[in-house]
């Protein structure tokens, strides 16, 4: 009986392959290399690298046949040096984490309106504000005149808790800290969405919905000090060209759930207008906002302990690390208005640069994703405001670099914890970056 | 649609094939997928190299005599061409320039890539081991002849 169950399954997984026709496939490896400096805290200083090294394959039997795969090695590394009340510094060693990726490892494929895929695949939201994560799943499209369905479930638990970016809970920060095959926090996921294209000649429209159900054991809950949290999130976008150079994007995502006993109903929306005088000119304002707790709700941005008096929850808090913001000081998006105003010019076919003003603003006098906003008697919401440079050189169509080069001016609640004799020469926090790519 | 189509191809293409003969585009187009011969010919054409009486196997003889000759070599005259052979046969013709491993290994392959980032291929079509049509060939040749006209790669394409 099983031969029979085993033959039938093999049957089915073959059968696409048997339409054969030539099999055609690709294949590629992708180098990411990266250095930041530095990194402040105290005494201690770094220069910080995250790198990945990835290999992607995709193989076609057919339109309706194919397969794709896309995974590596991450590396992210910390060169640590200390520094005394004398000026002398000291080198005190690497610390680094060196871990597995698998990003996608599924087979998909389209026939006439429908299409499907099955195995690991990434999944995000058309804002870019909820999620953008590989997930083991089913999922099915359908494409109707204009409208385009989508719809699928997977789970998150089979996935390298270092690799993945699920950021919700402290659970999820302690499985990015585990050893390099310790796999993410299990939950469950189930999304729907539906596209139109052209609603009207400059109107895109879009909605997306997610729900999560935390799978995470009574022993895991009590080891990181959380709960579980269930959650849905909706999100409508509307994007499109006003006349010939004028581009708009707008979205506004509701979030509601339960963390534990506590409801949570949560807000964010964003808003792009850019103006494009030319081919190679961008000048453009983009805003996010989000809603926030204070202090006395919740004692971190993740969900973890919760302040006693707490009733309900109302800070935005997205699936993953997406649309962080910032550079010299790094906030992902919860409890925070980002106000950017950025101007780009593309002066030849392999040079670009932006120069992006930022101003950071949280919403509540309470947690935001930064070491640096933990000081709890600071009621001022002011975070910051960053100039930051970028330079993007692609001299050859399979490797470039990128070079960034940010100021921030902190406001009272960005605490650095600086020894006194340092402090006078940060009035203003800076930092540098390299970003190199090659590809082949 | 079809038919529509390949005409507007066909007159786009006008400026590299006029001398053609009609005979020899209506036989190439008429199959299912283009064959070497007849893709070294039209790209040698196109860049001048070879008269336009010449025959498909002239058009492979070139080719094979071309420093790329050695991955024609690999096919029949009369197989179907890859394209990663199309458009490394297009682009050294062309003396379009590349990528760092294209510039290195002059892969098949890398040139595919190539076509890719340059935008003449879409994304999900990009196998390099994929044979392609007798319109994608005519499209591919249009595309370079218009964007390197001037010789090589320039900056302000």
């Amino acid at each position: 009986m099983k031969n029979k169950i085993l033959i039938i399954l093999l049957i089915i997984l073959i059968f696409p392959m048997v339409q054969l026709g030539a099999y055609e496939d690709d294949w590629g490896v992708r180098l990411d290399l990266n250095l930041d400096f530095p990194e402040v805290w105290g005494s201690v200083f770094g220069i910080t690298t995250d790198d990945t090294l990835k290999f992607d394959y995709r193989g076609r039997w057919s339109d309706a046949a194919k397969i794709e795969f896309n995974g590596g090695l991450g590396f992210d590394g910390t060169f640590m040096l200390g520094v005394d009340t004398d000026f002398s510094f000291s080198y005190n060693g690497l610390h680094y984490k060196l871990y597995p990726i698998l990003d996608k490892m599924n087979f998909y494929g389209n026939t006439g309106m429908f299409g499907y895929s099955g195995g690991r695949q990434l999944i995000s939201d058309p804002a870019g504000l909820i999620l953008r994560v590989p997930f083991d799943a089913v999922s099915g499209s359908i494409d109707i005149g204009k409208h385009i369905f989508r719809a699928g479930a997977g789970y998150t638990g089979l996935q390298f808790g270092q690799s993945t970016e699920y950021f919700l809970t402290r659970t999820d920060a302690s499985r990015s800290y585990s050893s390099a095959f310790t796999l993410a926090v299990p939950r469950l996921m189930e999304f729907a969405s539906w596209e139109m294209p052209a609603l009207t000649s400059w109107m895109n429209i879009s909605a997306f919905f997610l729900a999560l159900q935390d799978l995470t054991s009574p022993e895991d809950q009590a080891d990181s000090e959380s709960s579980r949290f269930n959650a849905m999130y909706l999100e409508l976008k509307v994007n499109g060209l006003l006349g010939s150079n004028f581009m708009y994007s707008a979205a506004g995502i509701g979030q509601f759930g339960k963390y534990g006993s506590l409801p949570v109903a949560a807000a964010a929306g964003r808003l792009g207008l850019s103006w494009l005088p030319g081919t190679r000119t961008q000048l453009g304002v983009d805003v996010i906002s989000t809603t926030g707790d204070t202090w006395n709700n919740r004692e971190e941005y993740l969900l973890g302990k919760t302040g006693s008096s707490a009733e309900k929850l109302n800070q935005y808090i997205p699936v993953s690390t997406v649309s962080t913001q910032g550079y010299v000081v790094e906030f992902e998006i919860g409890n925070l208005t980002s106000v950017s105003a950025f101007f780009n010019n593309r002066p030849g076919k392999n040079f670009s640069w932006e120069i992006r003003a930022t101003t950071f603003i949280r919403n509540s006098t309470g947690p935001v994703a930064s070491l640096y906003v933990n000081d709890k008697t600071v009621d001022n919401a002011f975070l910051g405001e960053e100039g930051l440079l970028t330079f993007n050189w692609r001299p050859k169509s399979d490797f470039g670099w990128s070079w960034k080069m940010g100021v921030m001016y902190p406001g009272e609640a960005i605490n650095l914890n600086l020894m006194e004799e340092i402090e006078k020469f940060f009035p203003v926090l800076y930092r540098m970056g390299f970003d190199f790519s090659w590809s082949f | 649609m079809k038919r529509i189509l390949l005409l507007l191809i066909l007159t786009v293409s006008a400026s590299f094939l006029w001398g053609q003969s009609n005979e020899l585009l209506d036989s190439f187009l008429s199959k299912e997928k283009a064959d070497v011969a007849t893709t070294m010919l039209l790209v040698a054409q196109s860049a001048g190299l070879l008269p336009h009486d010449a025959s498909p196997q002239d058009g492979y003889s070139w080719a094979i005599s071309e420093k790329f000759g050695k991955h024609v070599k690999k096919f029949k005259a009369d197989e179907p061409v890859t394209l990663g052979l199309f458009y490394l046969a297009l682009f050294k013709t062309w003396n379009v320039k590349g990528g760092l491993m294209y510039s290195m290994t002059g892969a098949p392959r890398y040139a595919a890539k190539e076509a890719g980032f340059l935008g003449y291929v879409e994304p999900s079509e990009l196998y390099p081991n994929r044979t392609v049509p007798p319109y994608e060939v005519l499209t591919g040749i249009s595309y370079v002849s218009a964007d390197f006209a001037e010789g090589g790669n320039t900056d302000e394409k």
